[in-house]
């Protein structure tokens, strides 16, 4: 489709013997909030690697914005990273350095900016992701887990990426910093049209997502919107949604 | 694709500021506002605006602050951003100063933070013997064991082969002095006496604070990292009593026999030398070593190893529990821990040096 911006055809991937995925379709549309869930061990995370160029394909295709990645020199795979923002499930802040320091880092590192500017524009991103402007000076193992993945984000979103990935955004956190934190991202994404891929555990973070893709058995077994989960006959979905939190999230779906 | 890529243009004309391109984080810090006067603008056109982001957006409202026009001032601009202009005008882009602190005090908190350090040395050394010892049965025979095999056994290679050459050095350096006075016999003297005494200890010390202290310190540190330290602590075991005692334990018990092993190679290594250089041949060497050699000089150098090993291990372990969770923070640790033990190693071999002599060693 001419408005998908990431495409990944007939992909397999293995480490070693072990083969992670096969056969695996994906499309990504543009300014969409993408979640893609699975079972444990069904390569959601080697999936994220695969998309953030980390990992190489044995088969198949990835593209973005219609161009084959892993056919690129590697100047035009970082000029193709530039474009993307991730946070990593443990965040993955600089420990060494201040949030602040983490952000204006990311920023310098790429826009020829003052370092006020920068650092003005770190401070908006702290905002941005809900924090107050107090941890800008604050190193990473001073925050609570939740404050770290809002830092986290708002150094994603430094250079106002196009497309971002989030693995397990809300994973640690209390129900309603995790519904805040859902908030945020899909304020922010609007806002700023950006496209985001988002690996999650957490039912409820579908809610705020267009579409999802569950991966099973090394494929996509379903891809398309939250409604349709239920009709989609794959044993790990069943079992998950008739989970009690399952339940409870077909009832806020259906509300 | 063009539409992300093209350039910042900015044109004023009769009182109306055209602003078009791309305004992102590219296109603009390859933009810089070189225009110093605007001239009179009473109003933005930003029709020509194909792409904004957050950049974009705070240089546009910077461009209203600079220009005192408002909001409303501003046409032709998409829906999209619109949106994205007011979100970035209401917030305060306000980045706290750091505190900033007198050069003197910041001194005065650096020597305090200091002296406390090294003062916390005492605590964990009490702390050794008053959790540690009290709750003994966490030992963990297993980290014991282990450390033995790590420091003692995988460390023969190198202090063999390094007690060797010193063994060499030695007997080779004084081969021609001695020889000029047709003293070469004397070359045992130097090099059993010698090694007995102060070198082998040392080679050991330095081998067991490069392999020993720093291994220990980065282990302990990760644990530390990791929370490991308060898993054990929760579940009741004492981590003093289940890591650092048998790592202590392991370095007093293996040092003194690595000593005894350096002792013996350095002679080899002298004896070599002798005979190839001197024409000292075994048997006189051994004669004359057996004149020469009491049980002190042996034991003199022997005693220093669990002595050694005894505050090596300390160190190691002391600075591996004070252990950041920064990535910058391990590495500090060891080199503080290689460079502690080392230090004090030498300061201690003085101290046994006076009292070997007051005793009449």
């Amino acid at each position: 489709m001419a408005g998908d911006i990431i495409v990944v055809e007939n992909l397999k991937t293995s480490y070693g013997e072990r083969v992670v995925h096969q056969g695996l379709n994906l499309s990504v549309r543009k300014g969409e909030i993408l979640s893609i869930i699975g079972g444990s061990g069904t390569g959601k995370s080697t999936l994220l690697k695969v998309l953030l160029l980390l990992k190489e394909p044995d088969k198949g295709k990835v593209l973005f914005w219609g161009k084959d990645v892993f056919s690129l020199s590697s100047r035009e795979r970082q000029e193709l990273r530039d474009r993307m923002g991730v946070l990593f499930q443990s965040a993955a802040l600089f420990s060494s350095m201040t949030v602040g320091e983490n952000i204006v880092y990311t920023i310098r590192k790429k826009a020829k900016v003052s370092y006020k500017a920068a650092c003005e524009m770190a401070a908006f991103k702290l905002e941005l992701a809900n924090l107050s402007s107090d941890v800008f000076h604050m190193y990473p193992s001073e925050l609570s887990g939740g404050m770290k993945k809002k830092a986290g984000l708002a150094r994603a979103m430094a250079l106002d990426p196009e497309i971002l990935f989030l693995d397990e955004p809300t994973s640690g956190l209390d129900p309603i910093s995790a519904d805040e934190f859902d908030r945020t991202i899909s304020k922010v994404c609007r806002i700023l049209g950006v496209t985001v891929v988002m690996i999650t555990h957490d039912l409820p973070s579908l809610l705020i997502s267009d579409r999802v893709a569950v991966l099973a058995k090394g494929k996509v077994v379903y891809e398309g919107e939250v409604k349709g989960l239920w009709q989609v006959d794959d044993p790990w979905l069943k079992k998950l949604l008739s989970t009690g939190r399952g339940r409870r999230f077909l009832g806020g779906v259906q509300a | 694709m063009t539409s992300y890529s093209s350039p910042v243009e900015i044109e004023v004309c009769q009182e109306v500021l055209y602003l078009r391109g791309c305004l992102t984080v590219r296109t603009l810090s390859r933009f810089s506002l070189a225009i110093k006067d605007l001239g009179n603008v009473s109003k933005i056109n930003a029709g020509g605006v194909s792409f904004m982001d957050t950049y974009g957006a705070k240089f546009l409202a910077d461009l209203l602050e600079r220009t005192g026009l408002g909001l409303d001032d501003v046409e032709g601009l998409d829906e999209r951003f619109v949106e994205l202009l007011k979100l970035v005008s209401e917030k305060a882009f306000y980045c706290p100063q750091k505190r900033k602190r007198g050069l003197l005090y910041g001194f005065v908190l650096a020597v305090d933070r200091k002296v406390k350090e090294y003062l916390s040395f005492f605590d964990f050394v009490g702390r050794i013997f008053v959790e540690g010892f009290s709750r003994i049965s966490d030992f963990e025979p297993r980290v014991f064991f282990k450390d033995i095999e790590n420091m003692g056994l995988k460390g023969l290679p190198l202090i063999g082969t390094l007690s060797f050459l010193i063994g060499v050095v030695i007997a080779y350096q004084s081969a021609t002095q001695l020889a000029r006075f047709g003293a070469s016999i004397f070359v045992v003297d130097l090099v059993v006496l010698s090694m007995l005494r102060e070198l082998s200890p040392l080679i050991v010390a330095v081998l067991l604070s490069g392999r020993s202290a720093s291994s220990y310190t980065a282990s302990l540190g990760l644990m530390k990292v990791g929370d490991e330290l308060e898993v054990l602590e929760v579940m009741g075991v004492s981590p003093y009593a289940a890591l650092v005692i048998p790592k202590v334990l392991s370095l007093v018990l293996i040092s003194p026999l690595l000593v005894v092993f350096a002792d013996g190679v350095g002679i080899f290594g002298g004896m070599v030398v002798a005979d190839l250089a001197l024409g000292v041949d075994f048997v006189q060497f051994v004669k004359r070593a057996e004149a020469v050699i009491l049980p002190n000089h042996f034991w003199a150098g022997v005693i220093k190893g669990p002595v050694f090993g005894f505050f090596i291990a300390l160190v190691g372990a002391w600075k591996g529990f004070m252990v950041e969770k920064r990535s910058e923070s391990i590495g500090f640790r060891v080199i503080e821990s290689v460079v502690s033990s080392l230090f004090g190693v030498l300061v201690i071999d003085a101290a046994f040096s006076v009292v070997f002599r007051w005793l009449g060693i």
